[in-house]
């Protein structure tokens, strides 16, 4: 069951009723224009905001009051949603009835949150000096630790490529030299900028009504305190201006090497109106029956893994895989005759039956965890043509062959980037 | 055939828990509110089983890699592959290999039964012959290569490599592409032989489910097969280390490093005494400890910052791993507090906010079935029940944390770095 409210203008409070949980998840989403000139300081704030707060002044107190709520999850995020950059702070903490001497933890975990976003520690109108370079610091070293994890490392080089200027190809945390440069000044107009103008959106999802309730009204409290103005709207479905088609190949110091190909899909449109372009790309390369899988994994054995991973938003798909350098030549090869297959209507009805029934499959088990119902319905603010995992299978079950087809026909190969070993001396 | 039904008085779950006259154990946690099911068929067999002897025959020992190369393996049979059969059925199908076990799961939210029987059948029907054991050499060789690339998992290899000598603990899961090379039909026959028999073995489920249907169909799928004796050989390990020190290059932002500390151990930890030493290394180095507030305040680590007990049969170190611009410096803090902690002893406030952090994590376990079932799996390999770390994190003491310091000898550490490579 879930009830939404209309807290404030461009606030939002959904409860999604759960009682499968021992916990309560509560969820601050904010959505602002994705623009590169605030994408590094939106990218800081939450990390910032949940270290410590005027009530918390260290975040050893801070997380000493975590430990004390039985050990309550306090997480941090931001990541890029269409043309948004998505802000998340969230708390998940166990029910009341499991505390050992009946505490009410929720209530002090909501209480918590809010303070964390509605009275961070700030002083003459930016965040503490010492705050702020030791969340830069953490938030440098995760930026430069990219590298660490040579396929997500590959992954997003080759969306970096695919976009060129469109701040979608920005790095996960936006640059060194952006964050480098963010001030604890900034850092403040970041955080009120937030409060005024993002679209705001609060999941509470758990068995209490009257949590849900208490926190939608601590929150409309809240924000009755900012002057809202300017409230990030949201401009419909647009297809990104891409940087001209590339083929880029880096060397580094590894054992293996990745193969990353971004393709465009050709539209983006609704949730509603992109079902078949999902099941197209699971076929391709989503589970174990997928073409990629089948193909340049188990017949040709190049490889560990070789998947498609899809953002149909964004109007794009991204194909990856760890090979030999040899055989990087042969994998290319083979993924774009699988694309080919699909274009040609090459599909046989028990690939589509698989495919149907796996995505099918996996969202209907989106309400057996309060982390995947929040980001089902953080993930689709703006486009309510699909509400709920239910009419997303219904659409699915919907799709035919001639579909898929005509969505793989859209498909086109945009960016090849390579990331090999040194060359032998 | 009796069953024992566990259960926790905070909790409304209930583990049903039955032993087939095989030997196969059983657990099954009814989550009647849930959409989704999971399940394991594993058995205690993992990568550090290299040489064992069956019903008291010779010794045999086996190439470095095998268990997981197993796993690949049995997804195949004469008619086809279990993954064929499980896209039928719209369930996710997966397996994994670690030090002591190897384990073959799928989650589902429907036609759990169909799956169930899929699982039952597939890990009981072995079929390898040269060509098919052939065609995965290219894949798992990939497989390993992934893992070369791990900055992660190449620090925690290199400081197992210089802690133990004889413990096949410090050998990579997968093995190395020269040992996989090594591996026929015949050898994996000979493996299966041995460790997939039903008293080696467990199947651990959660789900809408009624418990006592789901035993029935397991023990109406299990196949008959004669009781096997199996005998696992180990070298005596010594006390010490190899070297205090290893490092490596690869290409990483900054230095990554793992500093274990080597503990005297015969057999398994029991549950009660890694409760308590996790809970030590949360005072040690935890969110809330005074050690992690000092070094992110010098900023000498970032929050990858963790600590971890590491243990199984024969082996148990504390682990903390992270990344710093000066590895050394950090080791120095982290045995610094250990001797203030040994004198000291742990602040009351912080060991009750990490019974409280830790007694909340049990209960969120409850919200998930994979973890469910992870945890059953833990219970099937260690002969402790369901729920006994709720109750043991009711009742245990400060003064049961702090013993656990004595195990922690400075003599035995060993920090393994990797270096950017420049």
């Amino acid at each position: 069951m879930t009830s939404k409210t209309k807290l404030s203008d461009g606030v939002e409070g959904l409860f999604i009723k759960n009682t499968r949980f021992n916990t309560t998840l509560i969820s601050f989403n904010f959505y602002l224009p994705l623009e590169a000139e605030n994408y590094a300081a939106n990218s800081l704030l939450p990390y910032l905001l949940t270290s410590c707060s005027e009530e918390y002044r260290t975040f050893r107190e801070l997380n000493t009051e975590l430990g004390n709520l039985y050990g309550a999850t306090l997480t941090a995020g931001c990541s890029k949603l269409m043309d948004y950059q998505r802000i998340n702070i969230s708390i998940s903490v166990i029910n009341d009835r499991y505390s050992l001497d009946g505490d009410s933890v929720v209530s002090r975990a909501a209480s918590l949150l809010a303070s964390l976003i509605f009275a961070p520690s700030v002083e003459n109108c930016a965040f503490r000096a010492a705050d702020v370079e030791r969340e830069k610091k953490q938030m440098l070293d995760r930026i430069m630790g990219e590298i660490n994890d040579k396929r997500g490392y590959a992954r997003a080089k080759a969306v970096k490529l695919m976009f060129g200027c469109d701040p979608f190809g920005m790095p996960r945390f936006g640059t060194a030299e952006d964050m480098e440069a963010v001030s604890a000044q900034a850092l403040f107009a970041a955080w009120e900028r937030m409060l005024r103008q993002s679209f705001v959106r609060i999941n509470v999802i758990g068995e209490s009504e009257q949590t849900a309730e208490r926190v939608f009204s601590a929150a409309a409290a809240g924000f009755s305190a900012v002057a809202r103005d300017n409230i990030t709207k949201f401009l419909g479905y647009r297809l990104p201006a891409l940087a001209e088609k590339s083929d880029t190949t880096e060397r580094m110091d590894i054992a293996q090497g990745k193969l990353v190909m971004a393709f465009t899909t050709g539209y983006v449109d609704c949730e509603r109106n992109t079902s078949a372009l999902t099941v197209m790309a699971d076929i391709f390369g989503g589970g174990p029956y997928s073409k990629l899988f089948m193909n340049v994994r188990e017949k040709l054995s190049l490889c560990y893994y070789c998947a498609c991973g899809i953002v149909k938003n964004k109007g794009f798909l991204l194909v990856d895989s760890g090979l030999e350098e040899k055989n990087a030549e042969k994998a290319k090869s083979e993924i774009l005759r699988q694309l080919k297959a699909l274009k040609d209507g090459e599909i046989s009805d028990s690939e589509i039956d698989a495919s149907i029934c796996s995505i099918c499959d996996s969202a209907k088990s989106v309400y057996d965890s309060a982390e995947g119902i929040n980001l089902w319905y953080a993930s689709r603010v703006f486009d309510d043509s699909v509400a709920s995992p239910q009419e997303f299978s219904e659409c699915i079950k919907k799709v035919t062959r001639e579909d898929i087809c005509a969505a793989a026909e859209r498909v086109d190969l945009h960016t090849v980037y390579m990331l090999l070993p040194q060359e032998e001396k | 055939m009796n069953t024992t039904v566990f259960s926790d008085k905070a909790l409304p779950e209930r583990v049903y828990h039955t032993v087939l006259p095989n030997g196969l154990k059983i657990y099954v946690a009814e989550k009647p509110e849930f959409s989704s099911f999971f399940a394991v068929f594993g058995t205690k067999y993992g990568s550090i089983d290299t040489c064992f002897s069956r019903n008291g025959g010779e010794k045999i020992s086996v190439p470095e890699g095998i268990a997981h190369y197993l796993e690949h393996k049995l997804f195949e049979s004469e008619d086809g592959d279990a993954f064929s059969r499980f896209s039928e059925t719209g369930a996710s199908a997966n397996a994994f290999t670690s030090f002591d076990r190897t384990c073959y799961l799928f989650s589902c939210a429907d036609r759990f039964y169909d799956n169930l029987d899929i699982l039952l059948d597939f890990v009981q029907s072995p079929y390898f012959t040269e060509q098919t054991v052939r065609k995965e050499q290219g894949i798992i060789g990939q497989e390993i290569r992934m893992y070369d690339d791990s900055p992660a998992w190449c620090v925690l290899f290199g400081m197992l490599e210089a802690m133990y000598e004889h413990h096949p603990i410090k050998i990579d899961i997968a093995g190395t592409v020269e040992s996989i090379a090594k591996i026929n039909a015949d050898l994996l026959y000979s493996c299966y032989g041995t460790f997939y028999n039903p008293a080696n073995m467990f199947v651990c489920i959660a789900g809408n489910v009624d418990a006592k249907e789901v035993i029935k169909r397991v023990q109406s799928a299990i196949k008959p097969s004669e009781p096997v004796a199996i005998n696992r050989y180990q070298t005596p390990e010594s006390d010490g280390i190899i070297k205090p020190y290893t490092e490596k290059e690869m290409a990483v932002a900054q230095p990554i490093f793992s500093l274990g500390f080597k503990e005297k151990c015969e057999g398994e930890r029991s549950l009660f005494e890694f409760i308590c030493s996790d809970m030590l290394l949360a005072a040690i180095a935890g969110d809330n400890s005074p050690l992690y507030e000092r070094l992110i305040e010098r900023g000498l680590v970032n929050d990858e910052f963790e600590a971890e007990y590491f243990q199984g049969n024969g082996y148990a170190c504390p682990i903390f791993q992270g990344e710093s611009r000066d590895p050394q410096a950090v080791a120095a803090e982290i045995k610094s507090e250990i001797e203030r902690l040994k004198k000291e002893g742990i602040d009351q406030k912080l060991f009750e906010s990490v019974r409280r952090s830790l007694y909340g994590s049990a209960i969120k376990r409850y919200n998930n079935v994979e973890s469910i079932v992870m945890s059953l799996v833990d219970s099937a390999m260690s002969e402790h029940t369901p729920f006994e770390d709720i109750e043991i994190l009711r009742n245990v003491t400060k003064e049961d944390v702090e013993a656990r310091l004595a195990l922690i000898r400075p003599e035995n550490a060993v920090l393994s770095v990797i270096k950017p490579k420049v």
